[in-house]
């Protein structure tokens, strides 16, 4: 998995690739959390190249959304598709996250 | 309005319930996953003040036999006879798998042991009479830490054992039964100061509960995770078309000359519903895991009545041809009954 952060002016866009599973599912929660401590209220995740999601990968999406709602931000997530859409969908979590098709949408849209 | 010897029953009453409940509903609180609604838990106290009361009219009737002396009967008959009827109701949860994990078999006995112990103490306290407020209020206290504790355990002993031997035998039920009853007998004992007694039960209790919330939660982690992660690949397989390749594919197949054709496809469409209500199961866990609410979802009478109906026509042996792939284990079976139950509790019908 890779994730690759771009600072914008309300929030921060992390373009996670690949398989996001039991091993490196920490590193996106470790990325997150980073941002979070720094002020930052609103993450975009762009998942477009998001290949595979596991339930520690879920467990990891949940818990950056509890921490930035606390503080009255969000996890927006967006380019979500195929197999990890599936997932989202099949466990109802998508309904937890505000979901935009792309990320220009999800920027307009804070 | 009423006599100083009531309001003081009151207050001594009070004063030992009050612990115990909040002791309750702090149990009910540090579960994460909220696998009991308050509902529930207020359903199963009610059930303990029940049970106390048959209880209390067997024990009448056993002394008034006049073949045992009262105390012999409270060291040894008694607990005998009061746990065992306490632990029919665990029992009932367990074989209808509305019990899955040690966390809810502790709350559960643990409430069927305080609402037992609210009726004891109302019957128990004003014999107590003299000791003063707060020796009375101890002992009560005691008293209803331990039979909240020894229904507690007997629930824990027995969810462990038939997880851990896969078992659905009734002797899995015995040796949490026989630590229940040890455990209330000697506290009956007359050796014991009353006091000393609830003082070692206050102690002891809290600690032991602490490790087994603990121990029982690491356990959920671990089998939400993984089997997530197993329905999510067998359903993905099923909805990329490439089922048929893959181990359960080809198993499938070997059964058609078992089955009849129509009999076979309402198997896959059971398999497929059973992942797809399994999956959003786990979801939902999740999401109480994290902290956020699980609205009610529309669909899902209708989808639990379909799997109610495939079930019919597949048979018990489609069931168990398909166990090797959707499980069957207790716990497997327990989180569709979890999730019918939080759909009746959100619809305001009983399950």
């Amino acid at each position: 998995m890779n994730i690759e952060p771009t600072k914008l002016d309300k929030a921060v866009l992390l373009k996670v690739t690949g398989r996001m599973d039991a091993e490196n599912a920490h590193e996106f929660e470790q990325a997150c959390e980073q941002w979070i401590s720094q002020g930052t209220r609103h993450l975009i995740a762009e998942l477009e190249g998001l290949e595979y999601v596991s339930s520690m990968g879920l467990r990891s999406f949940l818990s950056v959304a509890k921490k930035l709602q606390s503080s009255s931000g969000s996890l927006i997530l967006c380019g979500l598709h195929g197999l990890p859409r599936q997932v989202f969908e099949m466990t109802r979590l998508i309904g937890v996250f505000p979901v935009y098709e792309s990320a220009q949408q999800a920027i307009a849209g804070l | 309005m009423f006599s100083p010897s009531i309001r003081s029953l009151a207050a001594e009453a009070g004063l030992s319930l009050l612990p115990v409940l909040i002791f309750l509903f702090a149990l009910e609180l540090i579960d994460t996953y909220k696998l009991l609604t308050l509902r529930r838990v207020l359903r199963t106290v009610a059930v303990g003040c029940g049970v106390a009361l048959a209880c209390y009219a067997l024990n009448t009737a056993a002394y008034q036999t006049g073949l045992v002396s009262p105390g012999i009967w409270a060291r040894s008959g008694a607990p005998f006879l009061e746990e065992f009827a306490k632990g029919l109701y665990i029992v009932w949860l367990l074989r209808r798998n509305r019990v899955g994990f040690m966390v809810d078999a502790a709350i559960s006995g643990f409430a069927v042991g305080a609402g037992f112990a609210l009726i004891e103490n109302l019957t128990y306290i004003p014999g107590l009479s003299g000791t003063g407020l707060l020796t009375s209020a101890v002992r009560g206290l005691g008293t209803a830490m331990m039979h909240g504790g020894t229904t507690a355990i007997f629930g824990i002993v027995s969810v462990n054992l038939s997880e851990m031997r896969a078992s659905r035998s009734w002797l899995m039920f015995l040796p949490g039964f026989a630590a229940a009853v040890f455990i209330h007998g000697l506290y009956n004992q007359p050796f014991w100061r009353p006091v000393a007694a609830a003082v070692v039960v206050l102690v002891m209790l809290p600690v032991l509960m602490s490790l087994i919330f603990w121990r029982s939660e690491r356990a959920l982690e671990k089998w939400l995770g993984t089997k997530l992660d197993k329905d999510i690949d067998l359903l993905q397989m099923m909805t990329a078309g490439s089922f048929s390749s893959s181990h359960a594919g080809r198993y499938l197949h070997s059964l058609e000359n078992t089955f009849a054709p129509e009999v076979l496809g309402d198997m896959l469409s059971y398999l497929q519903l059973t992942l797809e209500l399994s999956a959003r199961a786990k979801g939902d866990l999740l999401r109480r895991e994290m902290g956020f609410t699980v609205p009610p979802d529309p669909e899902l009478p209708s989808q639990l009545k379909e799997l109610r109906w495939l079930e019919s026509q597949i048979g018990r042996a489609g069931k168990l041809a398909l166990a090797p792939l959707v499980g069957h284990s207790r716990r497997d079976v327990w989180e569709l009954e979890h999730l019918a139950a939080r759909e009746a509790s959100s619809a305001g019908t009983d399950h």
